[in-house]
């Protein structure tokens, strides 16, 4: 999962195009994602799992970077 | 050389709304985008302008060209553009304007469509600063755009210094976009996102009136505010984004959900409507190309959210988050329509774009306002930091049809001082924090004080004596032919007060004047201030019980009265009777008494109507007195030659300003006695004798005034109160008196003294619907709050409160009360303030605008709404005259577990107007004890039925009698007996096709067993029948037990068979043959119940129901029929316990119950019955008649609450339903509350019209249901609409054709008593129909036998229904009376 979150923040919506994206970079922070590319990414992550994020659970805790996202996945898995 | 262009491309969404916007305003530079970007540096023309060339070049918006054919819009690209660029130098022309005019009177260009929508200029503004003018029509721009332009163009620039142009790569072009925007339209997620988006605009009912703004929005004309936040504030609000409550992803994302929340709460506060949507821009840069493209991406979709008084900031967020989320999850390219735009007028726009620095040379960026914006978006709010300084500013751009200069100078504070209460603290209510400024604090208090310097001095007395000295000669008061001096006025008040003072009565001492409108009253008033105590009058036509409580409650020790009122005091209070001692008064030295009367004294205590239904007594003070009086002379003018009528109750404190008035300033008061009976027509004496040229009355008597002929009136001087007071009622007696008539618009409730606010009736000035009540009187102030007892801003509807020196000292005796309305004054504190409960907001003149009452702000389905509003819409259509709106209960349904049952009979506490006592018993119970005696005699035993069977027994026919066999416990033990008693029996059923299997076979066996002939009856009509019977009835049984007598009739008059037994209960003939009214009479034999109860069975059977359409009923239009053919109802004769009966059932017939009906009973369709009436009622049809079996003695309580709480299959009665072909209603419309429009007008105006001529004007959740007209609209005792009364009318009647009328005279009004309480209902009008009020045979009879007893007539029962109108039954007893009289 992790590497395909990677691959679809790099190929589709980052800011800007990067090289590569280590699971700790702050996506927030670094300016990875914006409001819309956190919704595609949410959008992503629905359309791949069971899991439906509600609005409370987007927090820095659990999305500011793609390990921090796996890890909610993980914790959240039907 | 014709320039190449691609072929023609579509419009995105986004596009054509704009493009639309720009058709509906043309040549309006609304959707000009301007910037001015300051750039520190030198900057080289030559380089910059190649640069700009190269931008062209390289951006394909920026060669877009629009074209319209036919109705088709398209963009074109054209392939080249070559543009020169503008270049100005402020340092050397002269000649030039200064810059900032040069940049906005460019800004405000209109564009040319067919040539790219761009300009461009640099200027020169000092040495190394330039600004560079870029200016973008919307169609091809956004924040972000602008963005990647100035970028781009810097990135250019240094490419042309540095001569590598073409290494400097190309952004994608928009064309690409198009496409996918295109294609997204028609993708299939489009039709559900569309679909979301449709339906959450549906619950915004309107946009917000913005500081009560009615105006109609015609202007693009906006004037632009900007607020600096300043680094603090800032950096505390990007503080507050981590805040967990927060719990942002980002920044920006957490200042959205800030500024959108503080935006929502601004609105809410400002408008006062709780369901609001907010329209706001989402980027749509979905892509990593999508982000670097120039070109309009933005899209505009709706935040809704719902406020109220209990939310804090932090609720708020919270709503905001979740709408936030979904909104980003729907907000689709290409879904956004002008349909979601008209659910909002103000638009949210956080903007995070900035314009850092041009290749390192500083900038300051300036988007330059237009001036104009669309006209839909009445308030913008963009949220910005160009230079990224951290330092965040709100940009506001309010529309000037909206906004007035005050309003432009306040929003941004108002605004702020949220802000600031939100960075305080976030859970604090978002209604607590003050809007307003010191500033405006002062102005709005300004406007409703006249200075508080004017204090006036004394006391009425004291003036009224100071005017018999300058005017001793002059007549006081006129009454009559008697006319009274003022020294003659003061010489017998004095006697009066010397004699009271004789008799014991001191001072604060409370004396009831219970007296006609005559000099008297004024002289006992007079009198009674010149001793220091407190009158309280009380009118002529007060009721006995009203003039004891009156009496009672304010502590009289003496009640002044004369003769012929004397009777209606009762009780032990101390009587004067005027007349009585006229010697011994005047006797009494004319001289003054002496005393000194204290201005905190009680003048006197008014009664006004209270909600309890209990009047209160208002204690009026001198001082407050004074304070009105004082005013009101200098105000009105009020001098020696004003001449008032006294033609209003006394009681009521509009009078004091006609009483006492005149008599301060040396006027005169002209008497006009009230009639000793009937409506009070003083009025129209007081026009036709026209003496007067002053005069107080209320809005409900200027429409009076109207019908009289009054074109040579003498009056100049109206002064109008008690009402609200309408502009076309203003405007008609303005005309028809003409034009040097002075009108004033006087407000004020009682508990602040006659009238504390004030406006003069201006013809232009005052267009709207009401006459605006003005502007606050000398001493007084009024305050327009909030339920935070907040003052709100100029416009905002508030509830009105009062205080200063008129206020009422409170309630006699009510210190509860006087508590919760005479609060301290949050504004001036150390004062108090009067509650008035009324709405009121300041309009742009200053001037007050009363809205009708606090509690007459209703919420239905969660829409905030104004009833004046609704009328004052309804007074619009040329035709109504008058209107008033009311909101009538749903069927007020009491919850099941709050359901208490009758501790006796177990009637349900829902059972409509059912009065349980302290023992919880209910009233049918306890009315029975009272003649239960008497219903003793109807009962008879079972030799007296053997007698009467055996009586026609030995006849030709076959059979003695038929009896009905519904295969149930009770009729087939009728059967086993009628059997064991020797008689011939024929057994009948009606196969309703809804008889259980085991009912069936045990009606088989029971016959079988007891070798007993027996028919089946049926018809192909049945389920016909159920379905009417359920709208009638709602339940099944009326049907069925009609077509069983019906059936069971015909067979047994082709048999010849005599006598047709019924198995009813005891409790069910009270259900439908018995009533009490039958027993009231001592003397009243059975041989006359009888023969009531048949001729209540003739009407029955002529009843137009299904059964009378369907089977033929020929037979019982012949008289014979009921001679040939006797009902008799068994258990009339037998009074056999339940156990004893089915011990015999059991031992003779071996009855059975069934098992396979799930209930007590043998016929599956009973259920349906049940579960439909206790779905329209809220009761089971069965209680009524099983509460009598209890009260019979035929049941205990507990086998009648088992039956009637009995378990319903639900799924089994929606088959049955599907089966017999019953539509179910919307129980939910009974119970939902409904919005009705009453109004007078020459004629009835079609529902569709009124639909239409409202929806003009309103959302649709505030048109009523249902329009009722009328002749005239009830009032109450003191000429206001009696919305009351209004309110009580039920659905059925509201939807009758016929106009509510109320009763005329007293056979009206006794009729009127006797419907209500026999048909269960709060309210008849004259010519409602009695069937269609649910007036059956039954009910009849207890109309009939009660209008006979108290009119002591013999009227027939089929009276009623030949004669089914209050109004045509009223008549004919008159005539029948009348007759009567001259035999």
């Amino acid at each position: 999962m992790k590497e395909s979150i990677i691959e679809f923040i790099k190929n589709e919506i980052s800011n800007k195009r990067l090289e590569t994206i280590n699971g700790d970079d702050m996506l927030f922070d670094l300016g990875i994602l914006d409001s819309l590319g956190i919704m595609r990414l949410i959008g992503f992550i629905e359309d791949r799992s069971q899991i439906k994020v509600p609005f409370q659970d987007l927090t820095i805790e659990n999305f500011s970077t793609v390990d921090r996202i796996v890890a909610y996945m993980s914790r959240h898995r039907v | 050389m014709p320039i190449k262009t691609t072929k023609s491309l579509p419009l995105t969404k986004s596009q054509q709304l704009i493009w639309i916007g720009q058709k509906l305003n043309p040549n309006v530079p609304l959707y000009n985008v301007p910037y001015a970007f300051e750039i520190c540096g030198n900057i080289s023309d030559k380089a910059f302008e190649l640069a700009i060339q190269a931008l062209i070049d390289r951006t394909e918006i920026l060669r877009t060209v629009f074209n319209e054919k036919n109705t088709t819009v398209t963009q074109n690209i054209l392939s080249e553009f070559a543009f020169s660029l503008e270049k100005f130098d402020f340092t050397r022309n002269v000649a030039l304007p200064s810059v900032q005019d040069w940049l906005q009177k460019k800004s405000e260009f209109p564009f040319d469509f067919t040539k790219p929508l761009f300009d461009t200029a640099l200027l020169k503004v000092e040495k190394d600063k330039y600004i560079w003018y870029l200016n973008l029509h919307h169609l091809i721009t956004d924040a972000t755009t602008t963005a990647l332009l100035f970028s781009s163009m810097a990135n250019l620039y240094q490419g042309v210094l540095d001569k590598n142009l073409s290494a400097i790569p190309t952004p994608p072009p928009y064309s690409d976009f198009i496409a996918f925007e295109a294609k997204k339209r028609i993708s299939p997620e489009h039709i559900k996102t569309t679909n979301y988006w449709k339906n959450k605009v549906k619950d915004i009912p309107t946009t917000p009136q913005l500081y009560g703004s009615r105006q109609k929005v015609e202007t693009t004309r906006t004037k632009r505010v900007n607020l600096a936040l300043g680094a603090t504030r800032t950096h505390k609000l990007k503080e507050l984004t981590r805040n967990p409550k927060i719990g942002s992803l980002t920044t920006d994302m957490g200042l959205y959900t800030l500024f959108s929340t503080l935006l929502f709460i601004f609105l809410y506060r400002i408008s006062g409507q709780s369901k609001l949507s907010i329209g706001s821009p989402i980027n749509n840069r979905v892509s990593r190309d999508f982000k670097i493209i120039p070109g309009l991406f933005v899209e505009l979709f709706p935040l809704c959210l719902e406020l109220n008084d209990d939310d804090s900031f932090a609720s708020v967020i919270g709503k905001m988050k979740a709408e936030t989320n979904e909104y980003l999850r729907n907000a689709q390219i290409g879904s956004s329509s002008a349909e979601l735009s008209r659910s909002f007028n103000t638009v949210l726009n956080y903007i995070n774009t900035t314009f850092p620095s041009f290749n390192g040379l500083p900038t300051k960026s300036v988007w330059i306002h237009p001036n104009h914006c669309d006209p839909s978006h009445q308030l913008r709010c963009h949220i910005i930091d160009f230079d990224s300084k951290d330092n965040l500013e709100i940009i506001f751009d309010l529309n000037l049809d909206i906004f007035d200069e005050s309003e432009i100078e306040f929003v941004p504070q108002h605004f702020l001082n949220l802000l600031d209460a939100l960075l305080t603290d976030l859970d604090q209510p978002i209604i607590r924090p003050a809007l307003v400024t010191r500033k405006e604090i002062k102005e709005l208090i300004g406007v409703s004080n006249t200075a508080e310097t004017s204090h006036f001095k004394g006391t009425f007395l004291k003036h009224f004596e100071k005017t018999v000295l300058n005017y001793p000669k002059r007549i006081a008061l006129e009454n009559g032919e008697d006319l009274i001096s003022y020294l003659d006025l003061n010489n017998r008040a004095n006697q009066l007060a010397n004699f009271l003072i004789k008799n014991g009565i001191k001072e604060n001492e409370k004396v009831g004047l219970h007296l006609y409108r005559s000099p008297d009253y004024i002289i006992s008033a007079l009198a009674l201030m010149k001793i220091g105590a407190t009158f309280i009058p009380i009118a002529s036509d007060q009721p006995a019980g009203r003039i004891g409580f009156l009496i009672s409650n304010s502590d009289c020790s003496l009640v002044i009265t004369e003769t012929d009122l004397k009777k209606n005091i009762t009780g032990e209070t101390k009587i004067l009777d005027l007349r009585e001692e006229r010697v011994r008064i005047s006797s009494e030295p004319k001289i003054s008494t002496g005393h000194q009367l204290k201005k905190s004294c009680i003048a006197y205590y008014i009664y006004t109507s209270g909600s309890t239904g209990m009047p209160k007594g208002v204690m009026v003070s001198h001082k407050a007195l004074n304070n009105y009086l004082q005013w009101a002379s200098t105000y009105y003018e009020i001098d020696e030659n004003s001449v008032f009528p006294l033609f209003t109750s006394i009681g009521f404190d509009l009078t004091i300003s006609s009483t006492f008035l005149p008599l301060m300033n040396g006027g005169k008061v002209v008497v006009y006695r009230e009639g000793m009976l009937g409506p009070d027509i003083s009025l129209i004496q007081v026009l036709s004798e026209n003496k007067v040229n002053s005069i107080k009355l209320t809005p409900a008597h200027v429409n009076l005034m109207h019908g009289s002929n009054i074109q040579d009136s003498l009056i100049k001087t109206m002064i109008v109160g008690g009402e609200d007071f309408k502009v076309n009622v203003a405007k008609n007696i303005y005309h028809y008196l003409g034009r040097d008539v002075n009108i004033f618009n006087e407000y004020g409730p009682t508990e602040a003294t006659v009238g504390c606010i004030v406006s003069k009736f201006k013809l232009k000035k005052h267009q709207q619907v009401s006459v605006p009540i003005g502007k606050v009187i000398a001493n007084m102030n009024a305050y327009i709050l909030d339920n935070h007892k907040n003052l709100v801003p100029k416009g905002v509807v508030g509830e009105l409160f009062l205080s200063g020196a008129s206020l009422a000292e409170g309630y006699a005796n009510l210190e509860e009360l006087t508590k919760q309305k005479f609060i301290d004054d949050t504004i001036r504190p150390g004062k108090k303030m009067y509650r008035t409960g009324d709405l009121a907001r300041i309009n742009r003149d200053g001037e007050m605008e009363f809205l009708g009452r606090n509690d007459e702000q209703i919420k239905l389905n969660g829409f905030r709404i104004e009833l004046a509003d609704i009328e004052a819409n309804l007074l619009k259509h040329k035709e109504i005259d008058n209107a008033s709106v009311v909101l009538i209960d749903g069927q007020e349904r009491l919850p099941e577990n709050e359901i208490l049952n009758c501790a006796e009979c177990g009637l349900p506490s829902n059972y409509p107007k059912s009065d349980f006592d302290d023992d919880g018993v209910c009233h049918l119970c306890n009315a029975f004890k009272n003649y239960k005696e008497k219903t003793d005699k109807y009962f008879k035993t079972e030799k007296d039925l053997q007698q009467l069977l055996f009586s026609r027994k030995g006849s030709i026919a076959s059979y003695d009698c038929l009896s009905l066999l519904s295969g149930g416990k009770d009729s087939t033990y009728v059967l086993a007996r009628l059997i064991n008693m020797g008689l011939r029996v024929l057994a009948f059923t009606l196969d309703n096709g809804y008889i259980s299997d085991q009912a069936k076979a045990n009606v088989d066996r029971i016959v079988q067993k007891l070798g007993v002939d027996h028919i089946y009856g049926s018809t192909t009509h049945m389920n016909k029948i159920f379905v009417d019977s359920l709208d009638r009835h709602h339940n099944v049984c009326n049907g069925c037990f009609k077509t069983i007598y019906t059936l069971s009739t015909k067979v047994a008059l082709d048999k010849k068979i005599p006598f047709v037994i019924t198995g009813l209960s005891r409790g069910q003939f009270f259900e439908t043959r018995l009533t009490e009214e039958l027993f009231w009479n001592d003397d009243a034999d059975t041989t006359t119940i009888d023969r009531t109860i048949l001729e209540a069975r003739k009407l029955y059977h002529q009843e137009n129901d299904a059964v009378n359409q369907l089977l033929d009923v020929s037979m019982f239009k012949d008289e014979e029929t009921f001679k040939k053919v006797q009902f008799v109802d068994f258990y009339r004769y037998s009074d056999v316990s339940l156990e004893e009966m089915l011990g015999y059932l059991k031992e003779k017939v071996g009855w059975v119950r069934p098992t396979d009906t799930g209930r007590s009973t043998n016929c599956l369709i009973n259920q349906l019955g049940i579960y439909v009436h206790k779905k329209q009622r809220g009761y089971s049809n069965y209680s009524f008649p099983y509460s009598w079996d209890v009260r019979m003695g035929h049941k205990t309580r507990t086998e009648t609450l088992e039956e009637i709480n009995e378990y319903i299959d639900e799924n089994e009665v929606k088959r049955i339903m599907k089966e017999i072909g019953y539509v179910e209603s919307n129980y939910n419309d009974i119970k939902r509350p409904q919005l009705v429009g009453y109004y007078t007008a020459k004629t009835k105006i079609p529902h569709q019209e009124l639909t239409q001529h409202l929806l003009k004007k309103l959302p649709s959740y505030m048109l009523p249901n249902t329009f009722k007209y009328m002749e005239t609209l009830p009032l109450t005792s003191n000429g206001k609409v009696d919305k009351k009364a209004l309110r009580s009318l039920n659905l059925v009647q509201l939807q009758m054709d016929t106009p509510y009328v109320e009763p005329k005279n007293e056979i009206e009004v006794l009729l009127e008593e006797i419907w209500r309480e026999v048909l269960l209902l709060d309210k008849i009008g004259m010519h409602d129909n009695f069937i269609d009020l649910g007036g059956h045979s039954l009910a009849a009879i207890r109309v009939t036998a009660r209008i006979n007893e108290e009119v002591e007539m013999n009227f027939p029962l089929n009276k009623i229904f030949e004669l089914p109108t209050i109004s045509e039954y009223a008549k004919y007893i008159e005539e029948t009376l009348i007759t009567l009289m001259e035999e």
